[in-house]
């Protein structure tokens, strides 16, 4: 038994003996530079650290030399050494380029901070690592932004001051002009959680807690905001259950935050924990007399209320 | 890199020779899986390595680059003998921050109703999945997207046939009969709901209708001898409706096929009317239902009676309460 530990330890430092340290700091280097640029100190100390050995400078320039001459782009800027081009390559056609194209001119229309600067590092990386044939299309050929179908318009006013309110994660208080009556305006109090465009509109995805539910506010209708010194807090929230009756039963495609309860042979009961409630009675009613709410019993008043506002319109 | 080599072509001292191995070999097996032999082969014919090499350098330099984190699978049967690079740590990768952005960009991209774009974008994230940063990333860049069911085949085949105006059979996993085969005329396609539907003329039915591509099994040209499968002469729905819109859904609202705002005015309460040929009864009023009180429809008569009695019966289900 002994022996063949002893053996085991034996076989270990062999294979540990097999691999040029060398090699393994030259591949640290490179690693390390694919995550941000960095001084030769700073490089020194990753090599070090994950050696637990004192090096010279000197070694530094001669694996960044092994690099460069390998045909790995490496330039010095601002004193930091960092990648130009990455190993991984990929090749782009006319489409994907006319793409970036368009959706860098989509983030600039919908006036997002963060999603311009997310995708300008997103493509600073995608463009790291064009192929040759990529390189040699954007050389050659022209490409303008894709073309939509339909006319793009994005109304995307505030929404800088909104991200900042997700960010600061504190309580908003807000005025909100509700879709239905465009004339009427209702306070809620609410934890916002991020934004989103919704058909080219700029909608607050949010925590109402006054009415414990999940809510989307349209930016356009919300006409006064009062940032509260309180934190957001964990939500809660009661679920909805609705009961789908002959061929959607078996049709239905669950969606984010639902599951199925009961499932018998033609009908399922579906429990829907975060959707809008406004926009789920809507959805709800696209089933006709194929879906009915269960629970709780507030909704399925506010059901038969939506019902009655679409009658009130014909009286 | 023969390039950098001109450049230096003495660099002995200056350069990790082990290293430049295992970069080396890290390269030829990004490009595809290697025998042993393959890989000595290339080592010969490179430059600056052709003269380094012994009888374990290959063992060596797969031992470095698993210690660097690479996973490369040993030769096997399975793999025809060739060594098979997994994945690699030296990729520049995108953030966790970057593969959210791009995910709710999706999301919102989806909402705009034009297919073609989301399936341009799908196949824009799925090269750039490469550059995600661990596999639930990547998984969720190449899937977590509304089109995720969708036969592409099945899509082309449609298109084709759209194009070519001619009629095909459908084998289609219809919720009600189960598979059934329809004789189907497709004239466009519309992303609702984030679903892709076909539109077109039902033969079996006799009334234009849509079928949700995902639910398409199978496509069966008609291509034999002697049997013509041009599309034959349908008549188009002829009803026309006008409607207007306020509110929220006045803000949501995007022309749909066959449709056209016939009034716009921002000032009004209901800033659009819009004329529209109803192409299918049942998917118009769902339409309206989904407006609720934000519209109005102004004609036809017999649409309206449709509604009031589709609502008469979802309310009869609440009548107790």
């Amino acid at each position: 038994m002994t022996k063949s530990i002893q053996n085991t330890d034996s076989l270990k430092i062999s294979k540990e003996k097999k691999i040029a340290k060398s090699s393994i700091r030259v591949l640290e280097l490179l690693k390390v530079l694919t995550k941000s640029p960095l001084t030769t100190d700073e490089l020194l100390n990753a090599i070090e650290e994950k050696a637990d050995k004192v090096y010279r400078k000197e070694v530094v320039i001669k694996y960044l030399n092994t690099l460069k001459l390998f045909g790995i782009k490496i330039a010095k800027e601002n004193g930091r050494y960092c990648l130009l081009e990455n190993i991984e390559k990929i090749n782009f056609d006319k489409t994907d380029l006319s793409l970036m194209k368009f959706l860098e001119k989509y983030a600039q229309k919908t006036g997002s901070e963060s999603l311009s600067s997310n995708l300008h590092e997103i493509f600073k990386k995608a463009e790291m690592s064009f192929s040759s044939q990529t390189k040699e299309l954007v050389k050659q050929k022209t490409i303008h932004p894709y073309r939509m179908q339909n006319k793009l318009k994005l109304r995307d006013e505030n929404i800088t001051r909104f991200e900042k309110y997700c960010k600061d994660e504190q309580k908003l208080e807000i005025k909100y002009k509700t879709g239905a009556e465009s004339s009427k305006t209702i306070n809620c109090k609410i934890n916002p959680l991020k934004i989103m465009y919704k058909k080219g509109n700029a909608v607050l995805i949010a925590y109402d807690c006054t009415e414990n539910t999940y809510r989307e506010f349209v930016l356009n209708f919300i006409s006064d905001t009062k940032q509260l010194p309180q934190k957001t807090s964990d939500s809660y929230t009661n679920s909805v259950t609705f009961k789908l009756k002959n061929r959607l039963a078996k049709s239905y495609v669950l969606k984010e935050n639902e599951k199925i309860l009961e499932s018998k042979k033609d009908y399922i009961v579906v429990s829907n924990s975060k959707e809008d409630r406004d926009l789920l009675v809507r959805r709800l009613s696209r089933y006709f007399d194929n879906c009915e709410i269960l629970y709780p019993k507030d909704f399925r008043k506010k059901m038969t209320d939506y019902l009655d506002s679409i009658e009130k319109v014909y009286e | 890199m023969n390039q950098a080599l001109q450049k230096n072509p003495s660099t002995d001292n200056n350069i990790s020779k082990t290293g430049y191995r295992a970069l080396f070999l890290l390269k030829k097996l990004m490009e595809s899986p290697k025998s042993r032999e393959e890989l000595l082969e290339c080592f010969e014919q490179d430059i600056v390595i052709k003269n380094d090499i012994s009888k374990d350098t290959i063992t060596n330099t797969i031992n470095a680059l698993k210690k660097a984190g690479c996973v490369i699978s040993r030769p096997s049967f399975r793999t025809n003998n060739k060594y098979v690079l997994k994945s690699h740590p030296f990729s520049v990768c995108f953030s966790e921050s970057n593969i959210d952005a791009l995910l709710s960009l999706r999301e919102s991209i989806s909402t705009l109703g034009d297919w073609q774009l989301l399936i341009n974008l799908n196949n824009f994230y799925a090269k750039i999945s490469k550059l995600a940063p661990n596999q639930e990333a990547q998984m969720r860049l190449l899937f977590e997207h509304p089109l995720k069911s969708v036969n592409y085949e099945i899509l082309n085949k449609i298109l084709i046939n759209a194009k070519l105006k001619k009629h095909m059979i459908v084998c289609y996993d219809s919720p009600q009969n189960g598979e059934e085969e329809l004789c189907f005329t497709p004239e466009f396609i519309t992303l609702e709901n984030k679903k892709l539907y076909i539109w077109g003329y039902n033969q079996k039915y006799d009334m234009f209708s849509y079928l949700r591509i995902d639910k398409i099994k199978k496509i069966n040209f008609m291509n034999f001898l002697g049997v013509n499968n041009e599309a034959e002469d349908y008549e188009k729905p002829k009803t026309i409706a006008k409607y207007k819109l306020k509110g929220y859904s006045a803000l949501m609202y995007q022309p749909e096929e066959d449709e056209k705002i016939i009034e716009e005015n921002p000032d009004n309460e209901y800033p659009y009317t819009i004329e529209t040929r109803v192409n299918n009864d049942f998917n118009f009023v769902q339409r309206l239902l989904s407006y609720g009180s934000d519209c109005v429809l102004l004609e036809p008569e017999e649409l309206k009676v449709q509604l009031l009695e589709s609502i008469k019966k979802i309310k009869e289900q609440y009548k107790n309460d």
